[in-house]
């Protein structure tokens, strides 16, 4: 005998058979949600791999140095060479470490950045790629880079980012170690590929800075990146650059540098929360649609339960249960079809790629809809059917 | 009696949630309006305008390094003239800031200025400790100055070469917040 609320309820595995017994009908409503689900998880972790993406770009210690002005889009900056030896030398905030024979390595990155048509293995289309010309110095600075197969470039070389060839809308396979890609007229041989936990960076393809420079007959650079030493702070390097107005150098911490980008993207996770809202609406109308099904062919049984001493409520409350198990094992199989084929799926945007991220919270998202689908969509049949009256319940056909 | 006791204490809960939530950021707040009473602030802060005030302009083309100096010029020159320590660029007072109408985020930058004029016409200005030190207080609350505060600077000039040059400052009167 079940018992709470002050009433009589019908046994758990009651609603359980219910469902078994109507088994071509709820394995479509199952489907039915857990494609709902899937939808849900999908547009989640789209919004989540791009807001990780970009929060995890930014490492806290390092500030861009780069053209005023240029502080959202470092691809119009431009400073002169010459400026990178001037800035190590002259900033006192930037990292030094112990370099070869006792001599101090200044933690400071010369890098020339720009989006350029990417050609893959001479084919005749052409992508756009985001290529970085780098130097030795530049892993001081960007930490978080793991070469995970080949080498460092050389002349002639490129080093392609992990997600590179979702960028550039091609197959990894063509990006492999030993091909070759062109860009800004010249032929470069695939050195190694390299990861950089998931920031924008693993969109990139790293080439020596100088061969860049000789191919684009540029003697500029971007921007240089720096490694503030500890204690160090951004006010540092910007004393610096307001001091030294005669350079128009303006100084920005890579942090918000990305963080602006987030905000830039804005109304793409605006429009992609929408679309969860618009999705979950579906499930719940669907689910609504279904448990009225079960409602309206089962008026008779519903009616005969009362008669037997079962009050409206706990009737009501069995719908409700019926409902939420169906909601519960859609949101299940979506959460566990989602982390097995949709995580780690690249998908390309603007300003280089990422990809969609099924993670805790991308699943407590999802399954919290399923759940609100299930309590949501059960709750309007299970009102009607506590207004139905015993007598003409029980003589329906 | 029972029900209304019980809404009651529903009420206060959710009362003293939203007031325990709300978080309180007045202590990072600066009020530029507000004057600053501090014994540091009151130590720059001067009570009557310095004469002989020269434009930035002037201060930039004739000063040399090691001179006194009085400049009078608009806190601004860029989306973010101050440093977030005791100092900031000022710019020349013939420098208009964008008009109202134009919807500029930012009027102290001078967008609307040509950029070498406006870097000709701009400054770096600092507040140093005995050890040469920029002070570490923002001088928006050091000084109670804000963007296109019209400011008179006291201080000296220092030049490292022939293009760049900026003022160590020890006092600043306040001609217009």
């Amino acid at each position: 005998m079940y018992e709470a609320f002050g009433f009589r309820l019908l046994p758990w595995d009651y609603g359980v058979r219910n469902l078994l017994r109507r088994p071509a009908r709820s394995a479509m409503t199952l489907f039915g949600l857990t494609l709902v689900v899937v939808l849900v998880l999908v547009v989640v972790g789209f919004i989540r791999g791009l807001e990780v993406s970009l929060s995890v770009s930014g490492d806290p210690q390092v500030v861009l140095i780069h053209t005023l002005g240029a502080a959202e889009n470092m691809e119009n900056s431009s400073i002169p060479s010459s400026q990178a030896a001037l800035l190590s030398a002259s900033l006192k905030s930037v990292q030094r470490q112990q370099g070869p024979s006792g001599s101090k390595v200044v933690c400071a990155s010369p890098e020339l950045f720009l989006g350029t048509q990417v050609n893959i293995d001479h084919e005749s289309e052409e992508s756009l790629g985001l290529v970085r010309g780098i130097t030795p110095a530049t892993p001081l600075v960007r930490r978080n880079v793991q070469i995970l197969q080949g080498n460092w470039p050389g002349p002639g070389e490129v080093l392609v980012g992990r997600l590179a060839a979702t960028k550039l809308g091609t197959r990894p396979e063509e990006l492999a170690v030993g091909k070759t890609v062109t860009f800004e007229g010249r032929t470069w041989k695939i050195s190694g590929h390299f990861a950089s936990t998931g920031s924008a960076l693993e969109a990139e393809l790293w080439c020596p800075l100088e061969d860049l420079q000789l191919a684009m007959k540029r003697q500029d650079l971007s921007l240089v990146a720096i490694l503030l030493a500890s204690g160090a702070d951004l006010a540092d390097v910007d004393e610096f650059c307001k001091e030294r107005l005669d350079l128009e150098l303006q100084a920005t911490a890579e942090s918000t540098y990305y963080a602006s980008l987030q905000r830039h993207y804005g109304p793409v996770r605006l429009l992609a929360w929408l679309i969860v809202v618009i999705i979950a609406g579906a499930g719940i109308f669907t689910g609504m649609n279904v448990m009225y099904g079960a409602v309206t062919g089962r008026v008779r049984e519903l009616a005969t339960l009362q008669t037997i001493g079962f009050v409206r409520r706990a009737i009501a409350l069995s719908l409700l249960q019926e409902g939420m198990l169906l909601a519960m094992s859609a949101s299940l199989l979506a959460a566990a079809f989602a982390v097995i084929a949709i995580q780690g799926t690249a998908v390309r945007f603007t300003m280089g790629a990422f990809t969609l991220r099924v993670d805790s919270t991308t699943v407590l998202i999802g399954v919290g809809v399923g759940l609100l689908v299930g309590v949501l969509g059960s709750i309007p049949p299970a009102i009607r059917a506590m207004r139905l009256p015993v007598v003409e319940g029980l003589k329906a056909i | 009696m029972f029900k209304s006791t019980r809404f009651a204490l529903s009420i206060l809960t959710v009362g003293l949630l939203v007031v325990g939530c709300t978080r309180n950021d007045s202590s990072n707040k600066t009020d530029p309006d507000k004057k600053p009473s501090n014994a540091v602030a009151s130590k720059h802060v001067l009570d009557s305008e310095p004469a002989s005030a020269k434009g930035v302009k002037e201060v930039k083309q004739q000063a040399k390094d090691g001179d006194e100096v009085v400049v009078v010029g608009r806190i601004g020159g860029s989306d973010k003239p101050f440093t977030g320590r005791a100092s900031f660029t000022i710019v020349d007072v013939s420098f208009k800031p964008c008009p109202d109408g134009e919807g500029c985020p930012t009027p102290w930058d001078f967008c609307c200025e040509a950029p070498d004029d406006l870097a000709k016409g701009t400054i770096f200005v600092k507040f140093v400790d005995s050890a040469g030190k920029t002070l570490a207080n923002d001088a928006k609350a050091l000084l109670g100055v804000k963007e296109l505060s019209t400011i008179v600077i006291r201080g000296q000039a220092k030049r490292d070469d022939d293009k760049s040059i900026s003022i160590v400052a020890n006092g600043v009167f306040i001609k217009q917040k």
